[in-house]
């Protein structure tokens, strides 16, 4: 079990976002996490990734309880994530954001800065990242425009590059939001293909928020339904489509 | 591409020797006194400009000059201590300083920054006139004794130099470097970079580290150069001058700073009979620049391009 949650709970105020949930993820595991607008899908990864305290229960990746940690603690004990609107930088090229993503590995400070100056061995070592980096952007077929601007990317290629920056340091657990939103199917089909495979590849195992249901649907091995805050239903695509409960929280009841 | 980079070397090395024999070609010793002051100012303004590539505008940087001043001159005076150990020592007072400060400082951004450092620099020119033993108060302390190497303008501005040189120097390499994308990216967002593992408090710290530590070894020279150094020098109107610096010459590249230092600060020496006048000029010259050209000097060269 790569990550598991206990009680999870937050609550702003008197608002309750997500309430006592428990959750699991497994290596090479593909779960989707669904619910009707507001149900606290994108909290739920705010707080597994650090960057919302929950106000109760725990979070525990590979063993370690991590609640309460960090965004950049947990980013660094091999979570990854993407955000809802944007995953990339716009103001740097497209190189540079995913020589930034590899900070993990060998992170830029100024001392290392000015040590590349004087330095062969680290100057060495930043040529081969960018090399490296180079040979990402390739595989996304990115390479040419290595150095434009990552803000005039079309919607598609943004979301590529975002993910890629996600995955280069080999994360453990990915946690996507909504990632195929705005995609049309055959870039949905070419992205969640990816996703699926670099699990299976790299034993990742993976948390996707969306609201595309044939990505849910057509790619998932496991789906959580949130409403209100609170899990109203688990099991494998083909039975939460039957589920009662789900069609009442996105549909409404029939009068 | 093949074909800018040995005109841009040809260009920098001739205004190198430009630079150099300056003060052999202006013998005023008025103007040797200027052209020090205009490497000095630059150097600061050169720190406010790293500090503003974070979204950061610090109205302090008048008051880690005066450290550096004070540090030095309490030294030479008061403990006869070697000039260049004081020199450093100053610096690395401001940088210890503004780590202190830091601490608190850079945890607000925006207008609270801002604020929070006007107040710090009007605090800390309090400290330098209240605590007259050590600072000499009101007065300041006078007669600071240079060493026999620096004991001209002319002499001191070929240390002003150097030190211009290498704060440039070091703010191309570091934007130049990996560094410079993670300065922009957490400028843009914040939040991002975090999940990248990347610090941006600690990106913030190390860069206003670095920034005052040059601030405060422009103001160890001053010290030896006007040879005294006294509160009202450090007033937050000195940070506004900085800043007015840096916005007229244009934050998009390091030239732009050293530019607006050192066409502002010459424009002030042809304004010396009319000084009460400076304030008015200054905010004029600030207000239509950020009316009419928002980019600073740099910003006709960028128009230009496209």
């Amino acid at each position: 079990m790569l990550l598991k949650t206990e009680y999870l709970s937050k609550s702003f105020g008197g608002l309750s976002a997500v309430r006592d949930l428990d959750l699991t993820v497994s290596k090479r595991e593909i779960v989707g996490l669904i619910g009707p607008n507001g149900a606290g899908k994108t909290t739920v990864l705010n707080l597994i990734s650090g960057f919302l305290r929950p106000t109760k229960g725990k979070i525990v990746f590979e063993g370690q309880d991590i609640t309460g940690l960090q965004g950049q603690k947990i980013a660094s004990k091999g979570i990854a994530r993407t955000f809802q609107i944007k995953n990339t930088f716009s103001n740097l090229s497209v190189l540079e954001n995913i020589v930034l993503a590899l900070n993990l590995t060998t992170s830029a400070s100024i001392r290392r800065a000015l040590a590349s100056i004087v330095m062969h061995r680290v100057k060495q070592e930043e040529k081969a990242m960018i090399s490296r980096a180079m040979s990402i952007l390739s595989d996304i077929r990115l390479e040419e425009l290595a150095n434009t601007k990552a803000g005039v990317l079309p919607l598609a290629q943004e979301k590529f590059l975002g993910l890629m920056m996600a995955v280069v340091e080999k994360p453990k657990l990915l946690l996507l939001d909504e990632p195929v939103a705005g995609m049309n199917r055959e870039e949905m089909v070419r992205f969640m293909t990816f996703v699926v495979e670099y699990a299976q590849d790299m034993n990742m195992g993976v948390l996707l928020v969306e609201h595309t249901m044939a990505a849910i649907m057509n790619y998932c091995t496991r789906v959580v339904v949130l409403n209100y805050g609170e899990q109203i239903a688990c099991g494998t695509p083909k039975e939460i489509r039957s589920n009662p409960n789900v069609q009442k929280a996105y549909l409404g009841e029939r009068i | 591409m093949m074909n800018s980079k040995p005109r841009r070397i040809v260009i920098l090395f001739g205004l190198g020797i430009v630079l150099v024999l300056l003060p052999v070609i202006i013998t005023d010793t008025r103007w040797h006194l200027t052209m020090t002051l205009i490497c000095l100012s630059a150097v600061v303004a050169l720190g406010l400009y790293l500090i503003a590539i974070l979204g950061l505008v610090s109205f302090a940087q008048a008051a880690f000059y005066g450290f550096g001043s004070y540090t030095v001159a309490i030294l030479l005076l008061k403990l006869q201590i070697p000039f260049w150990i004081a020199w450093v020592f100053g610096g690395v007072l401001s940088a210890l300083i503004a780590g202190v400060i830091g601490m608190l400082v850079l945890r607000m951004k925006g207008a609270y920054f801002f604020l929070v450092t006007l107040a710090l620099n009007q605090f800390m020119v309090w400290i330098f006139h209240s605590w007259t033993r050590v600072t000499g108060g009101y007065d300041g302390l006078r007669s600071i004794p240079p060493p026999a190497l620096l004991n001209s303008p002319g002499k001191v501005y070929y240390l002003s130099l150097g030190l211009l040189v290498i704060t440039f120097t070091y703010v191309i390499t570091i934007l130049n470097s990996r560094f410079g994308p993670v300065l922009r990216a957490t400028t843009e967002n914040e939040v991002m970079v975090q999940s990248y593992g990347i610090s941006p408090f600690r990106i913030r710290m190390t860069n206003w580290i670095a920034c005052c530590f040059f601030t405060g070894l422009a103001g160890g020279i001053s010290a030896i150069l006007i040879r005294s150094t006294f509160p009202t020098m450090f007033d937050m109107m000195v940070s506004l001058r900085y800043l007015v610096f840096l916005v007229f010459g244009g934050i998009a590249s390091p030239i732009g700073p050293v530019i607006g230092t050192a066409i502002l600060s010459v424009l002030s020496e042809f304004l010396t009979p009319i000084k009460e006048f400076e304030p008015l000029v200054f905010g004029s010259v600030l207000v239509l620049t950020l009316i009419f050209l928002p980019g600073g000097l740099l910003g006709l060269f960028r128009k230009k391009e496209a």
